[in-house]
């Protein structure tokens, strides 16, 4: 399903160019579930953005579903994005002025859904991940374990190819860290949904299917988990 | 635009989110839109006044007004126009026809009689007088039988009766009235209220203080040509001559003028209430400024979720505009209060009139302001690069 061949990422920082990738090449088949491993500054969130079609700058192909999106226009890689993938980030990113209601509708909004299919199809997702009579509430009177659970809602809603978790239970206690897993994984098995989980801990990435470890930029080794 | 009821609710709970900042940013609005609410209302309503007047003292197209000034400035104790004047205007080239204007609001001067004062009063043809400040008034019924009661003024309460007049009697020119009630009249001193049947069958000798004629001009001649001829006829031969002069005052001119300086404060104003209204836009602009820095991490969240550039451009835009149409329609508000106040407390001539045109342009300025200074900080939010704010 990704197919990543050759990329290599600069960015400028005044005058001196710093080489942040150097020659990625990754495939991730439909259903897996993969971890990515590294560093702090080993390039890891730059990957993940170039991933989920945030970053355009790269050099290199990015196939997905053997199509180039290199080329399109800001609208299509925001239509992209909505259509084919879930982000979930460390620090929640809730709008902490909106309800969960409305934050788990996002990508709903941008779909062009109506407002009554919407809030039925948040509750049912909110069900799914385990949250109950919510939705009214806004997200700083919940936990950071339900937090992370309605971002986890807001990923899925709008049913994508992949989801992205950057560093998902970074911010969680390790009890907490556990569900939040056992919930990727139930997605990840009853839903067929291909996960992308970037983290620093041995012990979740030891649930996904494959790891793969990044250093300096380059694909340092594979890891199939057994 | 399928989403833009909800993008409205969201701007609504953005705004509520910030009330005191967004009340601050959104006084600029409401001075400069009351101010020409306010002006706009008032100016109106001189107009319609003075349409009102025209049409009333029949200065229409063919008529013209010559009225009598004594030199001392009192009310005429003689008619200045007799029968004989007006023989002689009628035959006047150019004039096809003179007569007498009676005018409601002048009162016909008399002498009150009483034995413990007496005085020149100023009598009032009124067909009812229904509720006085004092006492039950006069009624049409009272006016058919005419019945012969007045109301007098607080000062003549106090003069004559030592403030018990009710139910006393006024002598005048040695005829007595039942007083039934207290009046006043800001027009008038010494005004006293007469049912119009009563004063025309005990009255009708009596002249108005400040008599006019009214002149019917042939569709051939000039007005104000003619009219002046009249006026400097009678001030050789009139009867009047020697107690007043007589002259033609272009009323229709008179309220030109007026409307003209009345269209120049409207100006003023406006003017006043622009630079207002410029100095708010900027408020509004700094204002949304600010609100699209504090919500970066928002606008990265939508954007990551499939918000495209126009859709975030689009909600800070409906929030500016719609923080500016709520000052607008509080400018509004404000503005035909502050009108219906000076209403209240000013004479009967200034009034207030609230027209569609007042309301649209509350409503459309303030739309354009939001429009026009809500947009470079729309811009700004939408063309932010995802990459540099998803951190």
């Amino acid at each position: 399903m990704i197919e990543l061949v050759d990329i290599n990422r600069h960015f400028k920082n005044g005058d001196e160019t710093n080489h942040i990738l150097k020659d990625i090449n990754i495939n991730i088949k439909e259903g897996e579930f993969i971890a990515i491993m590294g560093p702090s500054g080993s390039g890891k969130s730059t990957l993940i953005n170039i991933l989920g079609f945030i970053d355009r700058g790269y050099e290199g192909d990015y196939l997905f579903n053997g199509d180039n999106y290199k080329k399109s226009s800001d609208n299509h890689l925001a239509e992209i994005r909505n259509k084919t993938v879930g982000f979930v980030f460390q620090n929640f990113k809730l709008i902490q002025n909106n309800t969960i209601l409305e934050n788990v509708s996002i990508p709903l909004v941008y779909a062009g859904m109506g407002s009554q299919a919407r809030k039925e199809r948040v509750t049912s997702t909110l069900h799914d991940v385990g949250l109950f009579d919510k939705e009214n509430l806004v997200p700083n009177k919940l936990s950071g374990g339900q937090q992370q659970r309605v971002a986890i809602a807001r990923a899925i809603i709008n049913q994508p190819k992949f989801i992205i978790a950057d560093e998902p239970t970074g911010a969680l206690d390790s009890k907490t860290s556990k569900d939040i897993m056992e919930l990727f994984l139930k997605l990840n098995k009853e839903h067929n949904t291909t996960m992308i989980l970037v983290t620093h801990d041995r012990k979740v990435a030891d649930k996904a299917d494959r790891i793969i470890h990044i250093l300096d930029g380059r694909v340092q080794r594979e890891e199939v988990v057994k | 635009m399928k989403n833009i009821s909800n993008i409205l609710a969201v701007s609504f709970k953005s705004i509520l989110k910030n009330k005191r900042r967004n009340i601050f940013t959104m006084i600029g609005i409401i001075i400069g839109i009351a101010a020409v609410i306010t002006i706009m209302s008032l100016g109106n309503g001189f107009k319609k006044t003075a349409a009102d007047e025209f049409s009333d003292s029949g200065a229409g197209k063919n008529s013209a007004i010559i009225s009598f000034m004594t030199s001392s400035g009192e009310g005429a104790k003689e008619n200045p126009f007799t029968q004989q004047d007006i023989d002689m205007i009628k035959q006047k080239n150019g004039v096809s026809d003179a007569k007498i204007k009676e005018n409601d609001d002048t009162g016909y001067s008399a002498k009150m009689t009483n034995a413990q004062k007496k005085g020149d009063i100023s009598i009032l043809k009124k067909k009812t007088m229904e509720s006085p400040e004092k006492g039950n008034g006069f009624d049409a019924d009272d006016n058919e039988l005419r019945k012969k009661v007045v109301t007098v003024d607080d000062k003549i309460a106090k003069d004559v009766f030592n403030k018990d007049a009710i139910g006393k009697t006024l002598y005048i020119d040695g005829q007595g009235f039942k007083v039934v009630g207290i009046a006043n009249d800001a027009m008038n001193q010494n005004a006293v209220n007469m049912p119009s049947k009563t004063f025309e069958q005990y009255m009708s000798g009596l002249n108005q203080d400040y008599p006019s004629l009214q002149l019917t001009i042939a569709d051939d001649a000039d007005k104000k040509d003619v009219a002046n001829k009249v006026a400097d006829d009678l001030n050789k031969k009139g009867s009047g001559v020697g107690k007043g002069q007589y002259s033609y005052n272009d009323t229709e001119e008179m309220m030109k003028g007026i409307n003209k300086v009345f269209d120049g404060i409207t100006y003023f104003v406006a003017a006043v209430a622009g630079i207002s209204l410029f100095i708010a836009g900027i408020g509004v602009m700094n204002v949304m400024y600010i609100s699209v820095t504090e919500r970066t991490e928002e606008i990265a969240i939508r954007r990551a979720f499939g918000a495209k550039a126009r859709d975030i451009e689009l909600q800070f835009l409906i929030e500016s505009v719609v923080l500016c149409v709520i000052g607008g329609l509080i400018g509004l508000v404000l503005g035909i209060l502050i009108a219906a106040g000076v209403d209240a407390v000013t004479p009967d001539y200034i009034q207030s009139v609230v027209s569609l045109s007042s309301v649209l342009i509350a409503v459309g300025v303030s739309m354009l302001i939001g429009i026009v200074f809500g947009w470079i900080p729309a811009r700004a939010a939408a063309k932010k690069e995802l990459i540099d704010i998803i951190k």
